[in-house]
């Protein structure tokens, strides 16, 4: 094989760059798709019952947009609000566009019912008048508009599911037409979806490149010499198209779990030309009348077999992904497995054909030969103090993997989409003050549904949001309560029986409501009532959009609103990431075990020993529990990016165990003892495999600085997570063969 | 509402002008209308963007008392709503008021007629707005011919002397009988808001000359909310008096 790959260079050369140059044809049909809803089942129930919600009560997407300062009751503040609703309202998608001139007061004076524009009733010098405040406090179809302390005031959008977040972009037009002393902020779901796939964009056009510099940092560091660093470069660079274009050929779309996949491919790919690129130059080094087509000969000969070994053993933990019910990351599975693949296979083939084209280049060795001796000076010395303190290793091993244990018990799962931006981040600013100020942007509805208009329905409803508004995590609650209380203002005398009181009946109420809609209320009406007066809802806006919050809640509406035969399901955006979090937990569990049996079954066969796949397991498993535990003790929620950290640990975590065994075993076959084998395996491979290690973490920190919390803090537990499994390759592995000396690793 | 208001105001108030020119046309067309001293029974079918259909049922008293005119419309169905009342009282140099009374409370509230309050109680009621028409001027241009259903006819413009909001509509009146039977109306920007087909227009028994266009189909372009009016029955009544309009045993 190995004089094949020479004779046959130069088709290999030249076919991997003509597929590398096709995949990347095929970049312009890939689509961002923020939205992680999309990848939960249309056929959950509350999906199921959403969609029946959207299509009795119409659009239910929500875009707040809203007037920021420190007192916003004054004149230009009004003014302005009024140019921005007028010109919002014309904006082709936008289906409803409400503002505090469309809230109406209802009132009986002088004998007459006044129904008329809550704003037109306002004096008109309205800066520093305090009566202004009380009447917006008095009105409750003006007042939700503004928050409490009046340092906000919002105009409240809403679209169609299918017109797409771009909109935004004409929204921002429109206020930008419109300058003002007032901060102008813009929230809601459509706007977080937007946000993220702006940022997914700048993610990757940062990330990438910070990743790449990183690589060739530590690449010319390694090896101080151009193909050095641009072999392995190469190979990542062309396994990262390869990956991209596949993912552009099956119609697969960008999500935020996406952005991962160039960074693991950058910090994982590169190992194995890193192993080639360090082999061709120690036989450089050692023998200086061999050429370059030689040197490629015996680099693709010494190494096939442990990349290949650690190149399946990665990919098989990678793929454990494939479990996940969740769409992007059993995709990020399959693309991640398919670049690392890749790169495996052009760093054996690729790799050797492409070097045995270039001259030998000639070494200065002394400065190098001393660095390594300090090198060395220092392994020795660790490897000399792990061959002697085994059950102090085992022991304080043990005691670390028992706390993580009990971290995991601390870990909360979070699907929250808010949650993604921190900071200063427009979208975090914006999600804050709506939480704060307005009673949350994501909401909860309870579908009513027969005769309706009962007075023993409202006054049920009336009785939920009494219950409902003391939870921590509720903002506002509104119902049809509301409006047929307010417009019963308009029906009786302060002083009688009915005012500002739930209709004494049904046909009271009907009537109520139709005589309102006869001019033009309708919408009002609708976002309660439906058009037939068949359903009612009620809509509950959650401050704490958390899963723990939601699901607390969800649990005490049901338990509230079980017996209530009018109460036909409760639904709402913010419950399908409850759905989404059981499916990121299910996958979790899912793809761990998959990996862990997938690694234990290669090592198995690999050292043909049962034995072999149980150690390998251990120090996984103890990177595992320090893993779990500190997103338990530390408070970082398991969300779609985080729950992914442990399935890529075990891929490129087992290889540093894969290749201590694989020294040792060596070791020993030479008829050394097991705590020399270990001393001399730690003071060579251990050097390999503290560099190889070191290049992953390097490559994965640059996740660090994404612009969303989630990839931040997977970078931080990839990082975490790589260290403690060389610190367990280099540590607890060797403690563990030197006392339980596995018959595995000796020459039979 | 607006496009509504004017068309009735055109209807029902134009004086007559001379003859065989536009404005002549257009006063042939409107004059076979009644306007006052009748009772209509309609059956108002209002279909939304998405399908849905509200169907309501009235009875239309319209009287004049000198120079006061009222119209009572009495909502029959659904039945939840039955009996609701709106009463339009229109005072010929004041804003006149609307009395509404909700049968399920027996309350009567009494609003002042300004055009906010006509549309909130009428908007999908347009014949409500009889009481409301001024004998305003209106500018009356011939724009061509056009054929409907096979039939010549002419395309009238017509616009408000008073430029209300740059109101404009453009009727389309059969040749040989002046019927009216479409009109549009524009923005002022001149884009197409609403369009009314009149069809199956009945003679009215008693009335020489007077015609009733018992469907009318009219259709708003910016809400897609189409309104379908049927004329069940239309009756002359001399004999109304102001009792009639007169909510029996209101309170307040």
């Amino acid at each position: 094989m190995k004089d094949r790959i020479i004779q046959f260079r130069v088709t290999i050369v030249v076919g991997a760059i003509i597929l590398t140059v096709l995949a990347g044809f095929l970049f312009p049909r890939l689509q961002v798709n923020p939205s992680l809803d999309k990848y939960v089942p249309e056929t959950i129930d509350t999906k199921v019952n959403l969609r029946k919600l959207d299509s009795i009560f119409g659009g239910s997407e929500i875009i707040l947009i809203m007037l920021y300062a420190e007192d916003v009751v004054n004149t230009s503040t009004f003014e302005r609000l009024k140019l921005l609703a007028d010109d919002l309202s014309q904006i082709d998608g936008i289906d409803r566009c409400i503002s505090p001139y469309d809230a109406t007061e209802i009132s009986y004076e002088d004998g007459y019912m006044v129904m008329e524009p809550f704003m037109d009733g306002l004096p008109r010098e309205i800066t520093n008048d305090p009566s202004v405040k009380n009447r917006i406090q008095e009105n409750r179809m003006a007042s939700r508009f503004f928050s409490e302390d009046f340092s906000l005031v919002s105009i409240i959008l809403s679209k169609n599911v299918q017109t797409p977040d771009t909109i935004i972009d004409e929204i921002k037009a429109v206020i930008a037409e419109h300058p003002g002393e007032e901060e102008v902020l813009i929230g809601g779901l459509p706007f977080i979806r937007y946000s993220i796939t702006r940022n997914i964009k700048s993610d990757l056009k940062l990330l990438i490149p910070l990743s790449m510099f990183l690589m060739i940092f530590m690449l010319y560091i390694s090896f101080r010499e151009w193909k050095g660093v641009f072999m392995p470069f190469l190979i990542v660079t062309m396994s990262i198209i390869l990956s991209f274009g596949l993912m552009a050929l099956l119609g697969w779309q960008i999500s935020l779990i996406s952005v991962l996949l160039p960074i693991l491919l950058i910090a994982i790919a590169n190992n194995y030309g890193i192993h080639m690129i360090a082999r061709y130059q120690e036989l450089v080094r050692a023998a200086e009348s061999v050429t370059l087509i030689d040197i490629s000969k015996q680099i693709y000969t010494d190494l096939k077999r442990p990349i290949i070994i650690t190149g399946l053993t990665t990919i098989g933990g990678i793929l454990g992904l494939l479990t996940h019910t969740m769409i992007p990351a059993a995709q990020l599975g399959v693309l991640a497995a398919l670049g690392i693949g890749m790169a495996m296979v052009l760093s054996i083939w690729f790799l050797p054909a492409m070097l045995s084209f270039f001259k030998r280049p000639a070494y200065t060795f002394k400065i190098k030969q001393r660095k390594v001796a300090l090198a060395d000076l220092w392994l020795n010395r660790f490897s000399r103090w792990v061959a002697f303190h085994p059950k102090r290793i085992i022991f304080l091993s043990s005691v670390i993997g028992a706390i993580g244990v009990l971290g995991i018990f601390f870990i909360e799962v979070d699907t929250n989409i808010e949650s993604y931006f921190t900071g200063k981040s427009e979208v975090h600013r914006s999600t804050e003050l709506i939480n704060q100020k307005f009673g949350g942007s994501q909401f909860i509805s309870i579908l009513f549904s027969g005769d309706v208009l009962l007075p023993e329905v409202f006054h049920r409803m009336e009785e939920y949001e009494k219950k409902i508004t003391d939870d921590p995590a509720v903002g506002n609650v509104n119902s049809p309560v509301t409006l047929l209380k307010e417009l019963s203002k308009g029906f009786y005398n302060r002083d009688e029986d009915g005012y500002n009181q739930i209709p004494s009946s049904a046909d009271e109420a009907y009537q109520f409501l139709e005589v309102y809609t006869m001019g033009g209320n309708e919408e009002t009406v609708e976002q309660f009532i439906d058009y037939d007066y068949q359903y009612a809802r009620m809509i509950i806006s959650l401050k704490d959009g958390s899963n723990s919050a939601a699901k607390k809640l969800l649990t005490k509406l049901q338990d509230m609103t079980g017996n209530d035969p009018n109460v036909e399901f409760i639904t709402g955006a913010s419950l399908t990431k409850i759905a989404l979090a059981d499916m990121v937990v299910r996958g979790q569990i899912k793809s761990l075990a998959l990996a862990m049996v997938v690694i234990f079954m290669l090592l198995s066969l690999v050292f043909r020993s049962l034995q072999a796949g149980l150690l390998s397991s251990v120090p996984l498993s103890i990177a595992i529990m320090v893993l779990f535990g500190l997103m338990g003790i530390f408070g970082i929620e398991m969300d779609m990016a985080t729950a992914l950290s442990s399935s890529i640990m075990i891929g490129v975590g087992v290889d540093y165990t894969i290749h201590f065994l694989w020294r040792f075993k060596k070791e020993r076959a030479r008829g050394i003892d097991h705590k020399q084998a270990a001393q001399i395996t730690l003071s060579t491979t251990g050097r390999g495999i503290f560099f190889n290690a070191l290049a992953v973490i390097i490559g994965f920190l640059a996740l660090t600085l994404s612009h969303f919390a989630p990839l931040r803090f997977f970078g931080a537990l990839v990082v975490i997570s790589i260290a403690v499994c060389l610190i367990s390759a280099l540590l607890l592995v060797p403690a563990i063969v030197i006392l339980v000396k596995p018959t595995f690793l000796e020459n039979k | 509402m607006k496009y509504t208001l004017l068309l009735l105001t055109l209807v029902f108030s134009m004086p007559l002008l001379g003859q065989e020119d536009p404005e002549t046309i257009f006063q042939k067309a409107i004059d076979q209308f009644v306007t006052m001293n009748m009772e209509l029974s309609m059956e108002v079918q209002e279909t939304d963007q998405k399908g849905r259909i509200k169907e309501k049922n009235f009875d239309v008293l319209m009287a004049k008392f000198g120079d006061v005119e009222k119209t009572r419309m009495v909502m029959q169905k659904p039945e939840r709503a039955k009996g609701v009342t709106i009463i339009f009282t229109h005072l010929p140099d004041d804003v006149g008021f609307i009395e509404v009374f909700t049968p399920a409370n027996g309350k009567t509230r009494k609003m002042k007629a300004t055009p906010e309050n006509v549309n909130r109680v009428g908007s999908n009621f347009s014949l409500s707005k009889y009481a409301y028409s001024n004998n305003d001027d209106f500018i009356v241009n011939l724009l061509g011919k056009q054929e409907v259903d096979g039939k010549p006819c002419y395309q009238l413009e017509v616009l408000e002397k008073a430029e209300v909001q740059g109101l404009k509509a453009e009727f389309i009146v059969e040749e040989r009988s002046f019927h009216i039977v479409q009109i549009l109306f524009f923005d002022a920007d001149g884009n197409k808001t609403r369009t009314t087909n009149l069809s199956d227009f009945q003679p009215i028994s008693g009335l020489k000359d007077k015609i009733q266009p018992m469907l009318i189909l009219s259709e708003d372009i910016g809400e897609n909310i189409k309104t379908r009016m049927q004329v069940l029955k239309i009756t002359p009544r001399s004999d109304l008096k102001e009792e009639d309009f007169i909510i029996p045993g209101t309170s307040n």
